[in-house]
């Protein structure tokens, strides 16, 4: 065996050397030597970091390249850019638009934005989001963010590079800093494009010479110290950021995907945890039941202890839409209705009436001749915060929650109604809205400790919510653990829950495996715990390997038929009789590895 | 030899004769889409997909996908369908796609929003009715289309024959269809060919061929790769007039294509037709420009080399070669709507359909009514390369039953176009 690499870093000398020492090895030596070799270069290496590491750290310019790109013009020009800024020892981040993560802006040090325009000055397709991130009110402050955009366009059209413009525009707002003014070119881009390469990694690697890097921009930002504690008595004023419609048309299903800044609050959360909001009853049910009582709305009631208008204590304070046995019994008492108190002898009558009405309802039926507005508020329960699995991790998000909310509206005894949150997250809340939250910790709704651990996710509807931020956080770790996701709706089509983020999890190997279920996209109902039995033996395998389950969403018929499922599961696989295979489940949720969050 | 192919021909060549990951695509349920790969792949299955534009931006921002769906084409050699067939097809339309059919230029129906869980149920269907929907786009010979001449009813029984011997002839091999569609077993094996006419690489672009019987052009015959002009002497059938190199596409702002009319070679005898489309479609994968995709359709070939070197070509792959091109003429192009009777007696009825779409409108229960006539037609139905529709071959006895349909359903007889013909 004779070396004879001419790329090798060796001189001849060297080389012979190593031939003469190689031809006399048994197979065995060479094993070891390999062996020896690296050892011997970690140590070297790790010797030579803590020598020179923080001199090393503090030269190291990061630039992050990002493109926007219809046809692949602008995309090459940044490979150049990027090819360039690493020759000079700069070290580059290359990102399609649409695969950079927006809220990664805050912690870059030098950014190069690269973007085409198209049709009236809109944005290539995949500069979409970035576009719009930037452009609302989710943007965060970029001071310390130094940057430079090179805009490729077509000078014919009447909005001439405008997404450019835009950019730089923007980025100058939030308080980032150029390096070099933005250059603008025509169909005939490469001498511009060329040029502004140039002086931009130019510009780079003087500040590189001449100064450590400067700190990113979140660095940059004072930190907000907070004292005031919120929880449950106190929520926080929460500012809406975003109020999306997931649902696509021709659903029978309304979803909603809520995004809400902390920022400020010092609220903290992990995966599992739940947001409690503080709704508001319907102005309009409000002001029909002040009607049906014949009081003034304006007129003052004592509010725990507190003075409030009777529209703003019914609005905010007290539970309207829901009737309660004790509140049909107090009221019952009152109205000396023949009706009511023969209705009030049969429990199972009374639970019949109750159903699918509210104190409206009540107050329309059975009038009570005298009450005040006082008095009436004093029958009422106080409005209860509504829970929501939160959809999003910290370690994404930062100072944001997201929640997925399904509204619910239906039509009882010849009235439309509809959920209280819901409706109010979806109807009446303004755009610069605050919505009271608190942060409602799940103990029993945990991912492993262990990052190498399997999960495996069931969570059709809404109830899919917290494994978003399952898989956000999981990323964010680094998690290596497998991680499956059983989902299920209506329609493909149009219930598909963030479709395109567990797409694009599934893509980059962060979702193993992704299994739907659509009940009605064909003539027989098919269910997520369908799923589930198709896959038993891997599920099993799963479990073997350690394998944590977690199942959220409807408490009465989906987690029972899922928890069926895997009793029959770990009974067939197992080689267990139903008996000891309702007991491993058992052993399982004593040992955190089967934790459900179903409502 | 270290040149890389261009993409389009590396993908057909790595495709495993047309294979690529389209079953494994198919059942992927979690996404409505396939590959970009596998999309250029299906072309040869007669599908590709699309998806909706308008909705694009607002299913982004639902964190849904594209509403994808499929186009799916049929392969019909000159337009052809039985009644039986007819009602198979317009059944599918509910089944699988969006409740309407629309007849094409090339005198085949289409299907569109198909939904990639539906793809196969509609090629299923399809094939049980006797039909494919092989080489109805891709990089291959597409529906040979052929005068609906609807007078002369034994010439046009007898080029529909041909047409259809033409295209089956053309038509790919490989086992990929029946495996992906029919759930038929995996035959690929490393190494083994399954085109013995086409190779792993097809052809370098579509090809198309179209047959024409003087004076009637309704097919727009020299716009077609190979145009075939029917020679009738006495009443019969004695071969073609071949032209070749014809095609009107052309790229905006690419200087360097351009439409072109078919240039005139020669004749070929009947019996020798479809051997001799064989052949031509041969020195068109041999000699056309793979390189440069913009460049690949047989016109660029025959403009770039010359008629001599086609006709010294066609005579060494062939054996012989084409004899002197006779007499023809073709005066019109347009159809001839309304009743007309041919030579043999029976009944053909030409109904103008708007843009070749067949569907129920308020208006116009055009759908319902070609399937009422089906039920009851005994001849066939030809679609013509104007995207109307013959009913043809109707007896005498039935011609009273077929009026009064088109009366019920006030089917348009080509009154309200007429004057453009």
């Amino acid at each position: 065996m004779n070396i004879r690499l001419p790329n090798a870093p060796l001189t001849d000398e060297q080389l012979q050397q190593l031939n003469n020492l190689l031809q006399g090895l048994e197979g065995w030596q060479v094993d070891w030597l390999s062996g020896y070799l690296s050892g011997y270069r970690a140590a070297q290496v790790g010797t030579a970091v803590m020598e020179a590491g923080p001199s090393l750290a503090e030269q190291a310019i990061k630039l992050t390249v990002l493109y926007g790109s219809q046809t692949g013009n602008t995309e090459a020009v940044a490979g150049q850019l990027a090819e360039k800024a690493k020759a000079s020892g700069i070290e580059v981040k290359l990102w399609d638009m649409a695969e950079y993560k927006p809220r990664e802006l805050k912690n870059e040090q030098y950014l190069a934005v690269l973007t085409s325009t198209h049709g009236e000055g809109e944005p290539p397709d995949n500069a979409m989001d970035l576009y719009e991130f930037l452009n609302s009110r989710k943007a965060p402050g970029l001071k310390g963010l130094h940057y430079s955009v090179l805009s490729l366009g077509d000078s014919s059209y009447e909005f001439f590079c405008q997404t450019g413009k835009d950019f730089d525009e923007r980025l100058q707002k939030l308080g980032a800093t150029a390096v070099i003014p933005r250059v603008d070119c025509d169909v005939d881009y490469d001498d511009l494009a060329e040029k502004w390469i140039a002086e931009f990694v130019g510009a780079l690697t003087s500040s590189m010479q001449a100064s450590a890097a400067p700190p990113s921009a979140s660095a940059a930002m004072s930190q907000l110290e907070t004292s005031v504690q919120y929880d449950r008595k106190h929520p926080f004023s929460a500012p809406l950021l975003e109020n999306q419609l997931l649902s696509g048309r021709g659903s029978s299903k309304e979803v909603r995907h809520i995004e809400i800044s902390l920022e400020g609050s010092g609220l903290q959360y992990e995966p599992g945890d739940a947001l409690g909001v503080y709704p508001q009853n319907d102005p309009a049910l409000v002001s029909m039941l002040i009607d049906a009582l014949g009081f003034d709305a304006d007129s003052s009631v004592e509010l725990d202890e507190q003075q409030e208008t009777l529209t703003n204590a019914l609005m905010h304070h007290r539970e309207i839409t829901v009737l309660t046995r004790p509140l049909v019994e107090k009221w019952a008492e009152l109205a000396q209705s023949d009706e009511l108190n023969k209705l009030m002898e049969s429990k199972a009558a009374v639970t019949e009436w109750i159903r699918g009405r509210d104190v409206l309802d009540l107050v329309q039926s059975y009038p009570l001749a005298d009450i005040d507005a006082n008095g009436f508020i004093k029958l009422l329960r106080k409005l209860p915060p509504r829970l929501y699995s939160i959809a999003s991790s910290q370690a994404a998000v930062d100072e944001e929650v997201h929640i997925t909310v399904a509204t619910v509206r239906y039509n009882a005894h010849n009235r439309e109604r509809g959920g209280v949150a819901s409706t109010w997250l979806a109807d009446r809340l303004a755009e610069d809205a605050t919505i009271p939250v608190y942060i409602d910790p799940n103990k029993n709704f945990k991912l492993p400790a262990d990052d190498n651990a399997p999960i495996i996710m069931i969570g059709p509807g809404t109830g899919v919510a917290p494994f978003r931020s399952f898989m956000q956080e999981r990323e964010e770790r680094g998690a290596r653990g497998p991680n499956w996701l059983f989902f299920g709706d209506q329609h493909f089509l149009t219930d598909f829950l963030y479709q395109t983020e567990w797409l694009a999890w599934r893509k980059s190997g962060l979702l193993t495996h992704l299994d739907v279920a659509f009940s009605r996209d064909q003539t027989e109902k098919i269910y997520v715990q369908h799923r589930i039995r198709e896959k038993s033996i891997e599920i099993w395998n799963w479990l073997q390997d350690g394998a944590h389950i977690y199942v959220c969403g409807d408490a009465d018929n989906m987690a029972p038929d899922v928890n069926e499922a895997l009793i029959d599961i770990i009974s067939q696989q197992g080689n267990k009789s139903r008996e000891d295979a309702t007991e491993y489940l058992r052993q399982l949720t004593r040992d955190k590895r089967y934790q459900r969050d179903v409502y | 030899m270290n040149t890389k192919l261009p993409e389009a021909e590396q993908l057909k060549l790595d495709s495993r004769y047309l294979r690529g990951t389209i079953a494994e695509g198919l059942d992927d349920v979690v996404t409505g889409s396939i590959s970009e790969d596998d999309n250029k792949l299906t072309k040869f299955h007669g599908s590709y997909m699309q998806d909706h534009r308008d909705l694009r931006d607002e299913r982004r921002r639902q964190k849904l996908e594209p509403l994808y769906s499929f186009m799916v084409r049929l392969r019909i050699a000159g337009g052809v369908v039985t009644p039986q067939q007819w009602l198979g097809l317009d059944a599918i339309a509910d089944d699988c796609s969006n409740g309407t059919l629309r007849i094409t230029t090339r005198q085949t129906f289409q299907y569109h929003e198909v939904l990639k869980k539906d793809l196969r149920s509609l090629m299923q269907q399809v094939n049980a009715l006797g039909l494919d929907t092989k080489g109805a786009c891709g990089d291959v010979n597409r529906n040979v289309v052929t005068n609906v001449n609807p007078h002369q009813s034994s010439v046009h029984a007898e080029v529909h024959q041909i047409s259809q011997a033409i295209s089956d002839h053309l038509c790919w091999q490989s086992g990929a269809y029946a495996e992906i569609w029919l759930d038929e077993t995996c035959v690929y094996q490393p190494g083994k060919s399954e085109e013995p006419f086409y190779g792993d690489r097809y052809l370098p672009r579509k090809f198309k061929i179209g047959i024409a019987i003087p004076p009637e052009n309704d097919s727009d015959v020299l716009a077609n790769d190979i145009a075939l002009i029917a020679i009738i002497e006495n009443d019969e059938l004695v071969g073609f007039n071949v032209a070749v190199g014809g095609g009107m596409g052309m790229t905006y702002g690419e200087t360097a294509t351009f439409p072109r009319l078919a240039t005139m070679a020669g004749f070929v005898p009947k019996d020798q037709i479809v051997k001799a489309c064989e052949t031509i479609a041969a020195i068109q994968r041999d000699f056309g420009d793979r390189s440069v995709r913009a460049h690949a359709r047989f016109k660029y070939t025959i403009d770039d080399h010359g008629i001599e070197w086609f006709n010294e070509k066609f005579t060494e792959y062939h054996g012989e070669a084409m004899t002197a091109a006779r007499p023809f003429e073709l005066v019109r192009n347009g159809d001839r709507f309304g009743w007309i009777q041919g030579e043999d007696g029976q009944w053909h009825l030409t109904l103008y359909i708007y843009s070749g779409r067949v569907a129920d409108t308020e208006a116009l229960q055009l759908r319902t009514a070609l399937r009422e006539i089906a039920k009851v037609h005994t001849g066939e139905f030809r679609m013509t390369c104007n995207q109307n529709l013959i009913i043809a071959n109707i007896s005498p006895e039935q011609k009273p039953v077929i009026e009064q349909l088109v009366e019920q359903y006030q089917l348009d007889i080509g009154e309200r176009v007429r004057h453009y013909v």
